[in-house]
C-alpha cells in the first residue's frame, strides 16, 4: 500500500511539475500556456479569499473560457477578501506590537498569604506598608481591623524590618472591572483597593490636591489605591486583552479602507479610530499611570474624545475622531509602538509605502566625520541618515517608546527646571523622558530643553523643523498628491498576486511598467483597492502558466 | 518531431490551444485536461527540452507553497463537515492542528513580532504535519461519510458507494471528482493520474479485506486516495 501511495505521488510530482515548469530557455518557440480554468478558479480563490474554491464554483466555470466577471465580483465581495486584505496588510506592516503594558505600582499580582489567595501590588508595598518592602496584607478580612475615620484602613503593627516598621492591613473581596460576570469578586489587600479619587500635598513647591489616577498619584501617595473596582490597576489578561485590541483596532481601519468603501489612500491619513473595551478603559485609567520609563500612550488632547466603553464589551468597537497631527494607521498605537523609534516608523513607511529600501554603501566613504552625535555626518552612516532623518522628523509629534502625541507639549523650556515643573506636581524625569538639552550654535551658554526630535532641528539641518509641522499626515498627503502611493500600492498588490516582482526592464520585450503606471493611474483615480485588484487579476500573465 | 508532440502534450495537459501562440488573450480552455504523452517517446540520452535553448515564454504567475493561514483552510474546505454540519479540522490535543495552540508556530506561521515573514519551503517538517493532518483528516471524512445515506452529500466518495459495490466507472469518476475536489483539476477518464490512483483505492481495500480495518475495506481505500491528494505538490501549490 505505501509503495502504490508513493508511486501515485510521485505521479501526482510529475504532474505537477508539468503544470508548474518555470524553464529558463524553451526549446520552441512557445505557445501561451494558461492554466485550465478550474486550476485558475483555485488560483484566484486561493488569492483572493485565502481558501479554495467551493465545488459550486468549478461547476460554475466548467468549459469557462476565462475567469467570470460575476465569480471575480463575489470573491472580492466575500468577507474572506476583509479577511485576506487584514493578512496582506499585516504581512507589510508587521503590526503587531509587544510591549508591557504594565508596572509594578499598576499590575496587580496574586500571593498566596495563609492559604488565602489575595492580589496586591508589588511596587506600592513599601509605600503602603513600610519595613523593607515586602510586606504585604494579612490573610484576614479588613472588616475585621476596621478603617480609620478618613477611610484609611486599619493596620496591625508588625514590628521593624530594614529599620522601619511593618504595619499590615487586611484584604477586601471585590468585582474587578476585568469580569464580566458581576457576582465574581477577588481578594485584594485594603490598601491596594482603595478607592480615593485624590490626595493632597500640604507644603512644599507641589502643594495642593491632585488625581490619584496619575502616575505621581500610583507612585507617591499611600492613600490612593487602585480606585473603584480596581479600574486604575490591571492584571496579566487585562495587558493581554490591550495588546489584541491594538492590533484588531488598526486592521479595522484596513477594513475601511481596503473593503469598507472608504478610498484606500486615507489609510493612512484618515482621522478616524476605533475602540473596543479594553482599549478604552486602557486609555481612560490606566496609560497615564504608566512609569516615565515604560511606554507612554497617555490621551491627549490632539488624541480627540476617545469614546467610554465598558471593559467587559471587548468586541464592541466605537469610532471615534482624531484630531491633527494624527494620520490613518500611521499613528496608531498598533504603528507606534510597532515602530518605537522615530527612525523605525520612518524606515517602515519607506518601505510599505514609498517601496525604498536603505542599501550600505558599496564604496569607502570619505570627506566625512568618523565621530559626532549627528549621524547626517558621520562617514557610512549619513549614506541613509541624511535620507532617514528628515523623514524621522516626519513622526516627531509622538513620542519614541509610546504613542503618546506630543502636539500639545510646549515646544522647549529655557531651563530643566522649568521643564520639569510643567507638569503638577513636578516629575524630575518628565524632562528627560521628551526634551533634550540643545546649546545654541551661537551661544553655548544658552541651553535650552526642547522636544527630542527638534534636537536637529537647526540650519544644518533645514528639513526637520518644517518635516516635523508636517507630521505624518504631511508625508503622507506628499506620497498620494504624487502618485508615489497608489504606484508603490500597485507594485505590492502585484506581488501578491503575481508572486514575483514586476519586470521593471525598459529593454525587455515583457517589459510590466507600463501596464502598472496604467492600473497605478486609474487606482489613483478610483482610490478603490478591490478594482485594482481586479484589474490584476484580469491580466493575461495572471492566467498564464509560469 | 517528439519535441513538437511532447510540446503539443504539456499544452494539452496544460488546457491550451495550438493556436494560442504568444496571444495576449486567454484563450477557449478545454473542460478536461487531456493526457500528457507516454514517456517512452523520449528516445536514451535525450535531454529535456528546456535545456535545449530557444525563447523565453512570456512572463505568468509564478506559483508558491500554500501559506499556513491558506494551507489550514484548504484542508479543512476541501474535507467539508461531519454529519452535523461541523467544519472536520485536523485536531491535536483538541485544537487545529495548524493553530498556534498547536503546531503553527513551529511550521513557520509569522507573529510579526519575532517571526515576519513566512517561509514558502517544504520543509520535513512541513511534509512530516500535512501528512499527520492528512490522515486525521482523512479518516474523518470517511468516517462522516459512511453515516450519510444520500450519496451527494458525501465528500470522499460521493460517486461510488463504500459497500465494495461500485463499478470500475464508478470509480474513475470518484477518482475524477476526487481530483477536482483537491486539486482543481478537471481530468479526462484516462488521465494518467487516475489511474495510480485506482491503484491506491485497490490496493487500501485489499489490504483492508485480508488484514481488517476500522472502516469498511472500499472507505479505506478511499482514504488512502484522500490522504495521496492532500500530500500531492498540486495542492499544496497556490
Amino acid at each position: 500500500m505505501h509503495t502504490i501511495h508513493r508511486r501515485a505521488s510521485q505521479t501526482l510530482l510529475g504532474v505537477a511539475l508539468v503544470l508548474t515548469a518555470s524553464g529558463t530557455a524553451w526549446a520552441t518557440p512557445p505557445a501561451t500556456s494558461w492554466q485550465p480554468i478550474e486550476r485558475a478558479v483555485r488560483q484566484l480563490s486561493l488569492d483572493l479569499r485565502g481558501n479554495v474554491p467551493e465545488m459550486s464554483d468549478y461547476e460554475l466555470v466548467e468549459g469557462a473560457a476565462e475567469l467570470p466577471d460575476a465569480l471575480i465580483d463575489a470573491y472580492l465581495a466575500s468577507d474572506d477578501f476583509r479577511l485576506q486584505m487584514r493578512r496582506y496588510h499585516e504581512a507589510l506592516l508587521w503590526t503587531n506590537p509587544s510591549v508591557s503594558l504594565a508596572s509594578v505600582s499598576t499590575a496587580l499580582g496574586s500571593v498566596t498569604i495563609d492559604g488565602v489567595q489575595i492580589l496586591r501590588l508589588t511596587g506600592r508595598r513599601s509605600l503602603y506598608r513600610g519595613g523593607d518592602g515586602t510586606a504585604d496584607c494579612q490573610a484576614k478580612p479588613q472588616a475585621v481591623l476596621g478603617y480609620e475615620a478618613d477611610g484609611t484602613p486599619k493596620t496591625e503593627s508588625f514590628g521593624v524590618v530594614g529599620g522601619n516598621p511593618v504595619r499590615r492591613e487586611g484584604y477586601v473581596e471585590i468585582h474587578p472591572y476585568w469580569e464580566a460576570n458581576p457576582a465574581t469578586v477577588v481578594k485584594v489587600c485594603a490598601f491596594d483597593a482603595q478607592t480615593t479619587a485624590s490626595y493632597s500635598i500640604a507644603s512644599g513647591p507641589d502643594a495642593g490636591t491632585f488625581s490619584c489616577n496619575t502616575l505621581q498619584g500610583v507612585s507617591r501617595s499611600a492613600s490612593c489605591g487602585c480606585g473603584p473596582e480596581l479600574r486604575g490597576c490591571t492584571v496579566t489578561a487585562v495587558g493581554n486583552a490591550v495588546l489584541a485590541a491594538f492590533r484588531e483596532q488598526l486592521l479595522r481601519s484596513v477594513d475601511d479602507h481596503t473593503v469598507g468603501g472608504a478610498p484606500y489612500s486615507q489609510l493612512v491619513t484618515t482621522k478616524k479610530a476605533y475602540v473596543n473595551g479594553p482599549l478604552s478603559h486602557f486609555l481612560s485609567h490606566v496609560a497615564h499611570t504608566l512609569p516615565l520609563s515604560s511606554i507612554q500612550s497617555g490621551v491627549q488632547p490632539s488624541d480627540g474624545a476617545v469614546p467610554s466603553v465598558p471593559y467587559a464589551a471587548g468586541d464592541t468597537w466605537i469610532s471615534y475622531e482624531r484630531e491633527a497631527p494624527h494620520a490613518g494607521i500611521l499613528t496608531l498605537p498598533g504603528y507606534l509602538l510597532r515602530y518605537q523609534t522615530l527612525r523605525g516608523r520612518a524606515n517602515r513607511y519607506r518601505i510599505v509605502f514609498r517601496g525604498q529600501y536603505f542599501e550600505p554603501p558599496s564604496s569607502k566613504d570619505t570627506g566625512c566625520l568618523d565621530v559626532g552625535d549627528d549621524l547626517t555626518l558621520r562617514c557610512v552612516c549619513r549614506g541613509c541618515h541624511t535620507t532617514l532623518e528628515p523623514l524621522a522628523a516626519h513622526f516627531g509629534k509622538f513620542a519614541e517608546a509610546g504613542s503618546v502625541s506630543m502636539a500639545d507639549f510646549p515646544l522647549s523650556f529655557a531651563t530643566r527646571a522649568a521643564c520639569n515643573a510643567a507638569v503638577a506636581p513636578s516629575l524630575t524625569a518628565f524632562c528627560d523622558r521628551f526634551y533634550a538639552v540643545v546649546p545654541s550654535l551661537e551661544d553655548p551658554d544658552i541651553r535650552t530643553w526642547r522636544l527630542k526630535p527638534l534636537r536637529y532641528a537647526d540650519s544644518a539641518h533645514p528639513e526637520v523643523q518644517p518635516n516635523f509641522e508636517a507630521g505624518p499626515d504631511g508625508l503622507a498627503q506628499s506620497d498620494i498628491k504624487s502618485g508615489l502611493f497608489h504606484e508603490v500600492a500597485v507594485t505590492h498588490l502585484f506581488e501578491f498576486l503575481m508572486k514575483r516582482p514586476p519586470n521593471l526592464d525598459v529593454t525587455s520585450p515583457d517589459y510590466e511598467g507600463e501596464t502598472l503606471a496604467t492600473i497605478a493611474k486609474d487606482f489613483r483615480e478610483q482610490d478603490d483597492l478591490r478594482e485594482a485588484v481586479r484589474a490584476l487579476v484580469k491580466l493575461p500573465a495572471y492566467r498564464r502558466l509560469p | 518531431m517528439t519535441r513538437c508532440v511532447r510540446w503539443s502534450c504539456v499544452l494539452a495537459l496544460t488546457g491550451c490551444s495550438q493556436a494560442s501562440v504568444v496571444s495576449n488573450e486567454p484563450t477557449p480552455t478545454s473542460t478536461t485536461v487531456p493526457p500528457p504523452p507516454s514517456t517512452a517517446e523520449m528516445k536514451p540520452g535525450e535531454g529535456p527540452t528546456e535545456l535545449e535553448g530557444g525563447d523565453r515564454p512570456p512572463l505568468g504567475r509564478l506559483v508558491r507553497r500554500l501559506p499556513l493561514d491558506t494551507l489550514q483552510a484548504a484542508m479543512t474546505r476541501v474535507a467539508g463537515t461531519d454529519i452535523n454540519g461541523k467544519p472536520l479540522e485536523w485536531t491535536v490535543n483538541g485544537v487545529n492542528g495548524f493553530s498556534d495552540a498547536a503546531f503553527g508556530r513551529a511550521l513557520g506561521r509569522p507573529d510579526y513580532r519575532a517571526a515576519t515573514e513566512e517561509s514558502g519551503v517544504s520543509t520535513a517538517l512541513y511534509m512530516k504535519f500535512v501528512g499527520d493532518a492528512a490522515r486525521d483528516l482523512c479518516g474523518k471524512m470517511a468516517r462522516n461519510d459512511l453515516k450519510r445515506t444520500d450519496p451527494a452529500t458525501r465528500a470522499l466518495f460521493p460517486k461510488a458507494d463504500a459497500d465494495g459495490g461500485a463499478t470500475e466507472e464508478q470509480q474513475i469518476a470518484n477518482v475524477r471528482y476526487l481530483i477536482l475536489r483537491f486539486l482543481g483539476l478537471r481530468v479526462a477518464a484516462e488521465h494518467p493520474m487516475v489511474a495510480p490512483l485506482r491503484e491506491v483505492f485497490h490496493s487500501g481495500r485489499d489490504t483492508a479485506v485480508q488484514a481488517g480495518a476500522e472502516l469498511s475495506p472500499s472507505a479505506e481505500g478511499w482514504r488512502g486516495v484522500c490522504v495521496t491528494l492532500f500530500e500531492s505538490p498540486l495542492f499544496h501549490n497556490d
